[in-house]
């Protein structure tokens, strides 16, 4: 420890602060460092909620009620299946968040990027399938368009997936690196020490 | 505790914090506030405004964290931001004065920063609210030694050579400040 850092340390020591003005800001401090969203964020999230749930729902009603009938109907009733589900597990993430308070940074934004994978994959499938039944029984002239409508959407989804994978793998790559250049700065020190 | 071991681990601390780990922010917060606070105090000398700034600069961290473009320069950034903190405050405390660091007269030295050699830090703290605003500035961001003489440049929005020269005249009008004292007694 340097000359210089052991004065810093006494003279920041030689500041004598108010014990409630600190506690005051301590707490004003576990706010921010809580990552308590604020009141208009809390209701933008409970507002996404309330929308996933109604989106879900009104999927798993149109899966059980939408007269359906021939040989596509079980696919077709599974794919209302799996919207409304998909709507639902946003609704209960979104809705968690409002309750809580506060962005999981890690829980919940991996939670967000299964769920845009899983959309994307979903519409991409979905188009397939309605592509496929334009061409079918249609004129052919929208299966081109539903096509590329639905491959939009996987790749939109595979890049949003792709970017938050490949930036947490960097950060914990520069985290590992860190933690090496930072051990070896100890013992440079306690070398330097035990050699001074 | 090293200034090349306090960059690494501010810098470990954001890029924890950045890949998800919340309580990364809170070890940054708790490892650099002491010193920032100090800091701020030189600039504004009173407490609540202390206080209130050192908030804003944590907040405005927080804000940008996930965007800060150089997490090896965090710790100039943290200054910098602490120091436009302050003078928010002391604008919002003085709207009618014109508030300013850079009102003095600089003359530029050309030896480098001379070796230091203050020893009573209690003397020095006490020493430090009588000298002038910037030259306060200037030796408490040199004393606080996190920051390089070019770092500390970039904090004030100055050059080296004025940094140089600022630090050369603080020191001077520290000493005179202490031997005025002792001879008082």
């Amino acid at each position: 420890m340097s000359h210089h850092h052991t004065f810093a340390k006494r003279l920041i020591a030689a500041e004598h602060v108010d014990a409630k003005r600190k506690e005051r800001y301590e707490m004003e401090m576990q706010k921010i460092l809580s990552q308590t969203l604020t009141p208009a964020k809390r209701i933008a999230y409970a507002f996404g909620a309330v929308f996933g749930l109604a989106v879900g729902v009104n999927w798993v009603v149109l899966m059980v009620t939408v007269d359906m009938t021939g040989e596509y109907e079980t696919w077709g009733r599974a794919v209302f299946g799996i919207f409304g589900v998909l709507g639902l597990v946003w609704a209960a993430l979104a809705g968690r968040i409002a309750v809580r308070g506060r962005v999981d940074l890690r829980k919940d934004r991996r939670a967000v990027a299964r769920l845009v994978w899983g959309l994307s994959l979903l519409i991409f499938i979905t188009a397939l399938f309605v592509s496929g039944l334009e061409l079918r029984y249609g004129s052919g002239r929208w299966s081109v368009f539903i096509l590329v409508v639905g491959l939009a959407h996987l790749l939109i989804g595979a890049l949003f997936v792709s970017r938050s994978l490949v930036e947490q793998s960097e950060l914990s790559i520069r985290a590992k690196l860190l933690e090496i250049e930072l051990e070896l700065t100890e013992l440079n020190e306690k070398l330097g020490r035990s050699l001074g | 505790m090293s200034t090349e071991r306090d960059r690494i681990l501010s810098e470990l601390m954001l890029v924890r914090y950045r890949a998800g780990d919340p309580s990364a922010l809170d070890e940054l917060v708790k490892h650099w506030e002491g010193r920032l606070f100090y800091y701020i105090m030189r600039l504004v000398s009173n407490e609540d405004d202390a206080w209130d700034a050192l908030q804003d600069t944590w907040f405005a961290l927080a804000r940008t964290i996930d965007r800060l473009r150089d997490p090896r320069g965090l710790v100039v950034w943290l200054y910098k931001t602490a120091r436009h903190k302050a003078l928010d405050r002391l604008r919002e405390r003085y709207k009618h004065r014109t508030v300013s660091v850079e009102d003095e007269q600089i003359a530029e030295v050309e030896e480098g920063v001379e070796t230091f050699t203050f020893e009573d830090a209690e003397q020095v703290h006490c020493a430090l609210g009588k000298i002038s605003v910037p030259h306060r500035e200037a030796l408490t961001l040199f004393f606080l030694e996190d920051l390089s003489v070019a770092e500390i440049a970039k904090v004030l929005g100055i050059a080296t050579g004025t940094v140089k020269s600022r630090l050369h005249f603080a020191r001077k009008a520290l000493r005179a400040v202490i031997e005025a004292e002792e001879a008082a007694e």
